[in-house]
C-alpha cells in the first residue's frame, strides 16, 4: 500500500516537469485563446473580456466560408502531392538504396537545419522570372520567354511539397523498413508479378506509415501561413492568413481567436476520427 | 580599514548594478525609415543601448501595442494611426520642454490637423503613396492608377498588402476620395479591387521594390521612400504620383503609455530633430525630411528628386488619410472580400 503510494508519487515527480511545461505552454495558452474568442470587440481594437458569441456568429457568415474551403482544399491537394512524391522516395530508400539508405535520409533532412523562411526565400529566387528555373528552361529550349511562376497555385504546391516532404517520407520509410523481405520472396515464388506483389503485399503493409504521413501533412497544412504569402503572392487567403489578418491588420482579437478555436476544433475532430479509422485498420489486420 | 573595504565593495557593487541597468531604448519603427547608421550614431553618442524592430503596416504595430505591454519605448505611427492610438489612450502626452529641437520643424509640420499642438507625436518624415514601374517592360510612362489594372501586365502587377493603401487606388481610380466613409463608394472600390485580382501577381508590402528592380513585376503600388531606395541603384525604376491624386502621409515619433525608458525616448526624438542628423536620415532612407534646415544639407539627387519632393501641384491634389472611425468595419469587410475572391 505504502509502496504503491510511493510509486505513484515517484511517477508524479518524474512526470512533473513535462506535465508542468505542457500546462504552461499548451493548455494555458489555448485557454487564453478560447477566452478571447468570447470577448467583446470595440472599433479601436480593444477586447473587453465577457461572454458573447458575436465573434462566432460573425465567423459563420458567407464571406468566411470560402476561406475554410480554400484551406481544406489546399491541405488535401498538398497531402496528395506529398504522398505521390514521398512514397517512391521512401520506397527507394527503404528497399532499394542498400547501404546508401542512411546517407539519403540524412540528405533529405539536412536542408531542414536552415530556417524555414530562408528556404522559402530561396524558392522565390529559384522560381523568379530571372531565376534558375526559368533560365534553365529557356536555355534548354523548352520555353522561349521566361514564364511567371511566383504568385501561382503550382508555386504554392511546390513550397508545400518541399516543406512537408520529410514528414511524408519518414513515417512511410519507417513502415517499409520493417517489412519482412521473406514475404516478398514468397509472393515471387507463388508467381506474383512485381506489380502484384507491390499492390498486395508491400503497399498494405506500408499503410500505417501512409496513414501517419497523411495526418502529419494534412493537419499542419491547414494552418500554413508563409508559403501562400511568399510563393503565392498572398492572393488566395487561407485560415493561417485569415488569423494573421484578423489579429494584426484588423486588430480584431476576438474574431481571430474564434477562427483559431474553430481551426483547432476541426483539426481535433480530424485527428480523433482518423485515429479511430487507423485503429480499426490495425485491428482488422491482427 | 574594514569600513573602507565595505565602502569600496558597495561602491563597486553599485557600479556593477548601474552597468547592468545601463540606459536602454526599444524602438519600433517603419522598416526602411530609420537607418541603422542613425541608430548606431545615437548609441555611440549617448551610450544608450538601442533595440530596434521594424514593421510594415501601422496596423501590425497597433495590434502589438493594444495587446498589452509591448516593451517598446518609441514608435513611429502615421498620421491616422496617431489619432487611433491617442483615442485608445495608448500614447503619452509629450513634454515639449524635453525636445528643444522641436523648433526645427518646418512650418507645415508645426501645425498638423491630426495632432494639433503636437500633443502626441513629432513628425519625422513625410512621403506619398503612388506607384512605380520598370522601364524595361512599361514603354509608355503611365500617369494613372489604371496602370495597376492594365491586362497587358497580367501577373506582373503588385499591390501593397495593406488595406488602406489598396483602397487609395481602389477609391481614386473610381474618382472618389481616399479615406471616404460612404458605404457605396467603399463598395464600388471593393468591386474594382476584386476585378483587379485577375491581373495581379500578388500583394506585397515588404520587397516590392526588389520585385520591380528584378523585372518580376512591371508595375507596383508603393511608398515613395522604398521606391527611391531602389531607383538609386536601378534608374529604370520610376516613381509616379497618379493623376487621380495618390496620398500624402506623415510618419512621426510617439511614446506609448507602456514605455519604460521615457527619458531615452525623448533623447532620441530630440537627436533625430537635429538638422545634420535629420539630413543624414533623410539621405539614407531617401525620404523627405520635416526639418527645413536639413533639406538644405541634402545632396542634389535627393533634394531635387521629384519622387521624394514632388512638385507643389501634385501635393495639393494628394489625399491625406485620417482616421475613418466606424467606417473601418466597412473597409475591413470589403478587404476580406477582396482577399477571398478567386
Amino acid at each position: 500500500m505504502i509502496a504503491a503510494r510511493r510509486g505513484n508519487l515517484l511517477t508524479l515527480a518524474l512526470l512533473a516537469p513535462s506535465l508542468l511545461s505542457a500546462i504552461l505552454l499548451l493548455v494555458i495558452p489555448i485557454l487564453i485563446v478560447i477566452a478571447f474568442s468570447f470577448a467583446e470587440q470595440d472599433t479601436y481594437g480593444g477586447a473587453k473580456f465577457g461572454f458573447t458569441l458575436a465573434s462566432y456568429q460573425e465567423l459563420f457568415q458567407a464571406i468566411y466560408l470560402p476561406i475554410f474551403l480554400n484551406s481544406l482544399q489546399l491541405a488535401a491537394v498538398s497531402t496528395l502531392v506529398c504522398l505521390l512524391v514521398g512514397y517512391p522516395i521512401a520506397y527507394f530508400i527503404a528497399l532499394r538504396a542498400g547501404r546508401y539508405a542512411g546517407l539519403l535520409l540524412a540528405l533529405l533532412l539536412i536542408p531542414f537545419w536552415i530556417d524555414f523562411i530562408v528556404r522559402m526565400s530561396a524558392w522565390m529566387v529559384l522560381l523568379g522570372r530571372n531565376g534558375t528555373m526559368n533560365s534553365a528552361l529557356v536555355g534548354l529550349g523548352f520555353i522561349e520567354q521566361p514564364v511567371r511562376m511566383i504568385g501561382t497555385y503550382p508555386a504554392v504546391l511546390v513550397g508545400m511539397l518541399y516543406a512537408f516532404l520529410p514528414t511524408t517520407v519518414l513515417p512511410i520509410h519507417a513502415a517499409l523498413n520493417g517489412l519482412d523481405k521473406r514475404l516478398l520472396e514468397a509472393a515471387d515464388d507463388l508467381g506474383a508479378t512485381p506489380l502484384q506483389s507491390f499492390w498486395r503485399v508491400t503497399f498494405p503493409l506500408s499503410l500505417p506509415g501512409v496513414m501517419a504521413a497523411i495526418l502529419f501533412v494534412f493537419v499542419p497544412a491547414m494552418g500554413v501561413y508563409a508559403i501562400p504569402v511568399l510563393l503565392g503572392g498572398g492572393k488566395s487567403i487561407i485560415l493561417g492568413n485569415l488569423i494573421v489578418q484578423l489579429f494584426l491588420d484588423f486588430r480584431n482579437m476576438p474574431l481571430g481567436a474564434a477562427v483559431s478555436v474553430v481551426l483547432l476544433a476541426i483539426s481535433s475532430v480530424i485527428i480523433v476520427g482518423y485515429m479511430r479509422v487507423l485503429r480499426s485498420v490495425e485491428e482488422a489486420r491482427a | 580599514m574594514n569600513n573602507w573595504r565595505i565602502l569600496l565593495t558597495s561602491a563597486s557593487l553599485l557600479a556593477l548594478t548601474s552597468a547592468a541597468s545601463a540606459a536602454e531604448l526599444n524602438i519600433y519603427a517603419w522598416s526602411g525609415e530609420v537607418p541603422q547608421e542613425i541608430v548606431d550614431d545615437f548609441s555611440k553618442e549617448t551610450g544608450i543601448t538601442v533595440t530596434f524592430d521594424t514593421y510594415d503596416s501601422n496596423e501590425t504595430m497597433m495590434a502589438k501595442l493594444s495587446a498589452g505591454a509591448s516593451g517598446y519605448d518609441l514608435i513611429e505611427p502615421s498620421q491616422y494611426t496617431v489619432q487611433v492610438l491617442a483615442k485608445q489612450g495608448l500614447l503619452q502626452e509629450l513634454d515639449h520642454a524635453k525636445i528643444p529641437n522641436i523648433g526645427n520643424l518646418g512650418a507645415p509640420f508645426k501645425e498638423v490637423s491630426y495632432d494639433p499642438g503636437q500633443k502626441w507625436s513629432v513628425p519625422y518624415i513625410w512621403g506619398t503613396t503612388g506607384f512605380a514601374y520598370n522601364e524595361d517592360c512599361v514603354k509608355t510612362p503611365p500617369t494613372s492608377w489604371k496602370a495597376l489594372w492594365d491586362p497587358q501586365y497580367e501577373g506582373r502587377i503588385y499591390m501593397l498588402d495593406n488595406m488602406l493603401a489598396a483602397y487609395i487606388a481602389g477609391l481614386q481610380v473610381n474618382g472618389f476620395d481616399a479615406g471616404t466613409t460612404k458605404p457605396e463608394e467603399i463598395e464600388k472600390a471593393t468591386q474594382s479591387l476584386i476585378e483587379q485580382k485577375k491581373v495581379l501577381g500578388g500583394y506585397n508590402s515588404t520587397n516590392y521594390g526588389d520585385l520591380l528592380a528584378s523585372g518580376e513585376a512591371c508595375v507596383v503600388q508603393g511608398w515613395n521612400g522604398s521606391i527611391a531606395q531602389v531607383t538609386a541603384t536601378n534608374p529604370k525604376v520610376k516613381y509616379v504620383i497618379p493623376d487621380e491624386g495618390g496620398s500624402m502621409w506623415i510618419d512621426g515619433f510617439a511614446i506609448p503609455t507602456s514605455a519604460k525608458n521615457v527619458e531615452e525616448a525623448y533623447k532620441f526624438i530630440d537627436y533625430i530633430m537635429r538638422p545634420e542628423v535629420a539630413a543624414k536620415a533623410a539621405n539614407l532612407s531617401k525620404s523627405a525630411t520635416v526639418v527645413d534646415k536639413a533639406k538644405a544639407m541634402l545632396p542634389k539627387d535627393v533634394a531635387e528628386n521629384a519622387a521624394i519632393y514632388p512638385p507643389e501641384d501634385k501635393l495639393m491634389k494628394a489625399d491625406f488619410i485620417l482616421d475613418v472611425g466606424d467606417a473601418t468595419k466597412l473597409y475591413q469587410d470589403g478587404w476580406t472580400k477582396v482577399k477571398t475572391a478567386q
